[in-house]
């Protein structure tokens, strides 16, 4: 058969959009109460390939026959194409149906996602505290992530009777039958568990791989052959922060920023990635769950003045404030009235935060959150200086101006270049700080990144490019272990046939993730049949 | 001869320009040669996908990444699919966009240009002043603007966006040449004579005309198919699982150590290009001395 | 004559200011909003930061305040890197660009100018095949497979130049790093200027005069280099307008290849992002840029052929 052919076809139903189904209308959806075998994504691949070919034609598209054509979206990438790319081959091969492909630039493919305009789109996510409901509550109905459209009470109910439970164990069996439920009624397509990369040169000690990838380099010392003379560590975060202005910043590049300039109550412990006590020396939590408690360090901000808890409580307010355009003001939820101040539903006044006193910080919260010290650690929970940012507005975070209380102040920034940091002699803790001065460079483009890698103008980057990870991995300077991140694809449900739960099963069954990351990513990754990464002791989806 | 001085006038004007710079160009070696080269990989991005074993879009698990070798002899990619007919088939595309834009850009510039001249006066002037203006822009800023705002990178807008931009060049080729030729002598003496004006129109101006055009679209070619890769190396070419050179050399840039990623749509490229310029080089030199 | 350069410059700011409209009705009209995350926005987030940046005005209140900043220089803030302004990236960012494009342009008359020259001083000989197939070659090799066959060869094989960046001061150390860069981008051009420099310089040498100054007795390099390089170089000069603007394209693969942080990548960074401000505020320079220079060209021309400004 020519694939000339097949080729001019495939321009044509390219330009022609998605195709029609022409042939008469699928047998409708089974009845939605009836309870779902569960869906074994573990099994052998050709167990599953024939299990997805009964579904598929059981929907009433037997061997794809009259199935439409859908269209994959995916982010600007080369490792997300080469998968949708074999993705789309395996559901031709196995199911006899086409997809198109259609990648998009990372704004414009959050706007399709968002707006629920796509059939089938590649997600990903970073879980922020180590807990299986910081993935799971991506797909309650109310979740701003899932614009896919799938819902299911029981699922809701699941994981609101988890937020609400005080013993661990019960708690966890709710959440792993609230990912059953996920699973079997494939509402996603669970892909791998994410795997970091860390290419650093051996000079660079004190560095543990931990599963949040997050590093503060307070501990870190350069010693060794190699080492540069001037002391300064050179490191690539991949991108220009969006705004070092806690309260604004949404991206990883600035939340390494953050880390180093500011403290927050916790930060994560460099070994495991855990939230470990900084600014707050303790905390107490009442046995409800839904106060906490905070007592703070004595410590003071750049200038001398002292750090309060006031300034805490100042700093979450203005992050709220209906006027602060910032995406990320969303991890505030949590806070007692902070989603009615959002919507401008109630005073700012009354966000459930207040100081009692200079060292102690009290928190009140919607619901029981046990993961609470994790999201402390967030951009949008550091403290700001209030008098500099009333006096200096928008132009606060110019290095000249900034005043902080972290560890580290930015000395200079370049536009899109690098940022350059050095020891504050000021932190509470400063004769703990070992590295007295570091570079961040904000290139973007993974092979020249690691070109200034090999050529010594760069001594660590924590992304490597696909084409070289074979060369790289297991070689000197690399460091690799699971991180708390998922990659999945979602279906939009209004979107016929994807409404047929059938239909989803067979497409996430006809999926062989082995090859795609053995063969394909090759860098270590686990291929994963359910949401939530293998990484919670004592968890298990049944 | 012996005959009236003004049939001998007319008896030289009759030979056909067209026909007198065909046989300068094709004393030129290296341009034949280049002919003879372009044909080969043309014929090779029809041929070649049509007789392979292996489809474009199959993947080869068990050899990804796979150096050149007897079964793929020019290796596999990194899902595994046969590098010879992308190769060839991005040649396809390849083609496809350079010939397509360059005619819509030729098509909208010479109904401009001559238009233009034809107008004359102060319609001539101001459409000529619009050319100038757009001249200002720039012209890459703007495909690049208007390539990411469109929702699908099909092959279609890709050359449409690209022929739609370098159409001035040839408007303002075209005019030039229809203005000088309608001050002519041999013209002036062929109204005077009675011929017609559409006689006039085919036998005079348009093989006046068709050599810089010609000479214009075998250079504007390999230029749009420079464009294009561009534009993929920015991200914005043809989308999976279609390739085109652009994509396939921006992706083997990458992996530079892979040296079959790059080395054979690179060379293809190259040798196109070469072609292309050295076609375009020996058409103008044929039809240049017969301008002056 | 005066009238002639108000014309131009008339024309110049007619072309900015379609250019302007143009740029600001696609980014404003385009899908893809600039604040999207990767957790849907609640509609009260939305408001807030239409409010800050203004996009819940009416489309030509939106413009007209546009208008009023670029006036003044003020691009406005940039919706990729929040609370701040475009200008902070397009002010540095130019200048890396103006230097990279000038270092490219002259490399390039230097190298190609003398190597057209001498292809046409040997003409259908070896040396001139050589010349102009290796002129040829570049421009068949597209720049974004140039810059990493350098580097690859002269960084990472036998590590004689840095990789990447732009010099961070004046030493000649961090110098080198402009090396790589500038050959990249020049050599396309290179290839431009050489072709046009042995055609103009074949052209002239067939001419009448030159015969006449031959039988006069003058010899070869007097004849070659008083009386035919002078005007064989017309074309090469005339080459100069249209190659602002190649290199500019140029420059946009360059900053990507070597991580300069210049206008090309703001803006391509601007376009793939939705930020209107940052895509308005290098459009316009760019144009601004080039227009300029053909501006100072043409006055130039006007300057040394009185036909040109009659026309």
């Amino acid at each position: 058969m020519s694939s000339s052919g097949k080729a001019a076809g495939f321009v044509l139903l390219l330009l022609a959009g998605c195709g029609k189904s022409d042939s008469p209308a699928p047998p409708p959806p089974p009845a939605a109460a009836a309870k779902l075998a569960p869906l074994d994504l573990s099994a052998p691949v050709e167990a599953r390939i024939a299990e997805a070919r009964r579904l598929l034609a059981e929907a009433g598209f037997p061997g794809g026959k009259g199935f439409p054509v859908l269209e994959v979206l995916y982010n600007d990438s080369e490792a997300l194409k080469k998968i949708a790319a074999a993705i789309q081959q395996m559901w031709n091969k196995n199911l006899g149906i086409q997809v198109v492909l259609r990648n998009t630039e990372w704004k414009v493919y959050l706007d399709l996602v968002q707006k629920g305009r796509f059939d089938i789109a590649r997600r990903a996510y970073f879980g922020e505290y180590l807990d299986p409901e910081s993935f799971l509550s991506l797909f309650t109905s109310d979740s701003g992530f899932n614009s896919g459209g799938w819902t299911s009470e029981e699922f809701d109910r699941l994981v609101a009777a988890s937020d609400r439970e005080n013993d661990p164990a019960k708690r966890l069996a709710l959440l792993g039958r609230a990912e059953r439920l996920l699973v079997d009624e494939a509402a996603l397509i669970p892909l791998y568990s994410g795997v970091g990369h860390n290419l650093m040169k051996p000079f660079i000690k004190g560095v543990y791989h931990n599963v949040r990838d997050m590093h503060p380099l307070q501990g870190v010392t350069l010693e060794g052959p190699g080492a540069p003379k001037d002391g300064v560590l050179i490191f690539n975060i991949a991108s220009e922060p969006h705004s070092i202005d806690p309260a604004l910043a949404d991206d990883i590049a600035s939340l390494k920023v953050l880390q180093h300039v500011f403290e927050g109550l916790a930060n994560y412990e460099p070994r495991d990635g855990t939230p470990v006590p900084a600014a707050a020396e303790r905390w107490d939590v009442s046995p409800d769950g839904l106060r906490w408690t905070f007592h703070l360090r004595p410590a003071a901000w750049s200038n001398g003045d002292p750090l309060t808890a006031a300034d805490f409580a100042w700093s979450w307010r203005r992050a709220i404030d209906p006027k602060m355009p910032s995406a990320y003001k969303e991890r505030l939820y949590v806070v007692k009235n902070a989603r009615a101040i959002a919507r401008g539903e109630a005073p700012i006044d009354s966000l459930g935060v207040r100081a009692e006193g200079d060292r102690t910080l009290v928190v009140d919260l919607e619901h029981p959150a046990p993961y609470f010290p994790w999201l402390v650690c967030l951009m949008v929970y550091l403290p700001v200086h209030r008098a500099t940012v009333e006096k200096y507005g928008d132009q606060w975070i110019q290095p000249a101006h900034m005043v902080h209380n972290g560890a580290y102040r930015l000395v200079e920034a370049r536009p899109a270049e690098s940022m350059t940091f050095e020891a504050n002699p000021r932190y509470r803790a400063a004769k703990d700080v070992k590295l007295k001065k570091f570079v961040f460079l904000h290139v973007v483009n993974d092979i020249t990144a690691l070109n200034l890698y090999e050529t010594g103008q760069c001594h660590w980057l924590f992304r490597i490019p696909l084409e070289k990870m074979d060369a790289l991995r297991g070689g000197p300077g690399h460091m690799e272990g699971p991180i708390h991140a998922s990659q999945f694809y979602t279906f939009n449900l209004k979107r016929k046939p994807l409404d047929d739960v059938r239909v989803r099963r067979a497409l996430a069954l006809a999926v062989d993730r082995e090859t795609i990351v053995k063969r394909v990513l090759r860098g270590g990754e686990e291929a994963s049949e359910r949401l939530t990464p293998r990484l919670y002791p004592g968890y298990e989806m049944k | 001869m012996g005959s009236d001085p003004i049939e001998a006038l007319a008896a030289v004007e009759s030979r056909s320009p067209g026909r007198m710079a065909m046989r300068r160009f094709f004393k030129n070696r290296r341009a034949v040669i280049c002919i003879a080269l372009l044909l080969f990989v043309g014929g090779a991005t029809l041929v070649v996908p049509w007789v392979t074993r292996h489809d474009y879009r199959e993947s080869d698990w068990e050899y990804t990444y796979g150096e050149p070798n007897g079964k793929y002899w020019m290796g596999t990619d990194a899902i595994g699919r046969d590098l010879m007919v992308r190769v060839f088939l991005g040649g396809r595309i390849s083609f496809a966009i350079g010939f397509l834009a360059t005619a819509v850009s030729v098509i909208i510039g010479v109904a401009y240009g001559a238009t233009s001249a034809f107008a004359g006066g102060r319609i001539d002037a101001m459409m000529m002043r619009f050319v100038d203006i757009l001249y200002g822009m720039p012209y890459m800023l703007v495909v690049i603007i208007i390539m990411s705002l469109t929702e699908s990178k099909s092959v279609l807008i890709v050359f449409f966006v690209l022929g739609v931009f370098s159409w001035m060049t040839i408007s303002r080729i075209v005019r030039g040449q229809v203005l000088s030729l309608r001050e002519r002598e041999y013209v002036e003496a062929a109204r005077a004579l009675g011929v017609s004006a559409p006689a006039i129109i085919w036998r005079h101006m348009i093989p006046n005309i068709l050599g810089p055009v010609i000479v214009y679209t075998t250079l504007a070619i390999p230029s749009v198919m420079l464009a294009e890769s561009f534009l993929s190396f920015i991200g914005l070419g043809v989308s999976e699982p279609e390739t085109s050179w652009g994509v396939l050399i921006s992706e083997g840039q990458q992996a530079l150590d892979r040296w079959w990623f790059v080395t054979f749509p690179g060379a293809a490229l190259a040798i196109t290009l070469f072609c292309l310029n050295s076609i375009g080089d020996g058409l103008r030199d044929a039809f240049d001395v017969q301008q002056r | 004559m005066l009238g002639f350069l108000i014309r131009r410059f008339a024309a110049g700011l007619a072309t900015l200011f379609i250019i302007a409209v143009f740029s600001f009705c696609f980014t404003r009209l385009a899908p893809g909003s600039p604040f999207s995350s990767e957790r849907q926005l609640h509609p009260e987030i939305i408001k807030a930061y239409e409010q800050y940046y203004g996009l819940d005005k009416p489309l030509y209140v939106q413009f007209w305040r546009a208008l009023k900043g670029y006036v003044r220089f003020d691009f406005g803030p940039s919706t990729m890197y929040r609370g701040r302004s475009v200008n902070e990236y397009i002010e540095p960012g130019l200048g890396k660009s103006i230097q990279l494009g000038f270092l490219g342009a002259v490399f390039a008359f230097l190298i190609g100018l003398p190597l057209g020259v001498f292809a046409s001083a040997h003409q259908n000989r070896i040396p001139d095949h050589a010349a102009m197939s290796v002129a040829t070659l570049g421009i068949c090799v597209p720049n974004f497979l140039l810059g990493p066959l350098l580097v690859q060869l002269f960084s990472l094989k036998w590590k004689w130049l840095p990789s990447a960046l732009w010099p961070e001061d004046g030493s000649l150390k961090e110098l080198s790093k402009l090396i790589l860069p500038t050959i990249t981008l020049a050599m396309v051009h290179i290839a431009y200027i050489s072709r046009l420099g042995r055609a103009g310089m074949l052209d002239v040498m067939n001419k009448d005069y030159i015969r006449t100054a031959r039988a006069k007795g003058l010899n070869e390099w007097t004849v070659f280099v008083k009386h035919g390089l002078k005007n064989g170089v017309t074309p090469v000069v005339s080459y100069a307008g249209p190659m602002v603007a190649l290199v500019l394209t140029g420059s946009i693969v360059v900053e990507k290849v070597f991580a300069i942080p210049g206008l090309g990548q703001h803006f391509v960074n601007g376009a793939l992002n939705r930020d209107a401000n940052m895509i308005m505020g290098c459009v316009l320079v760019y144009s601004a840029l080039v227009i300029a220079f053909n501006f100072v060209v043409d006055v130039i021309y006007g300057l040394l052929d009185p036909r040109v400004r009659v026309s």
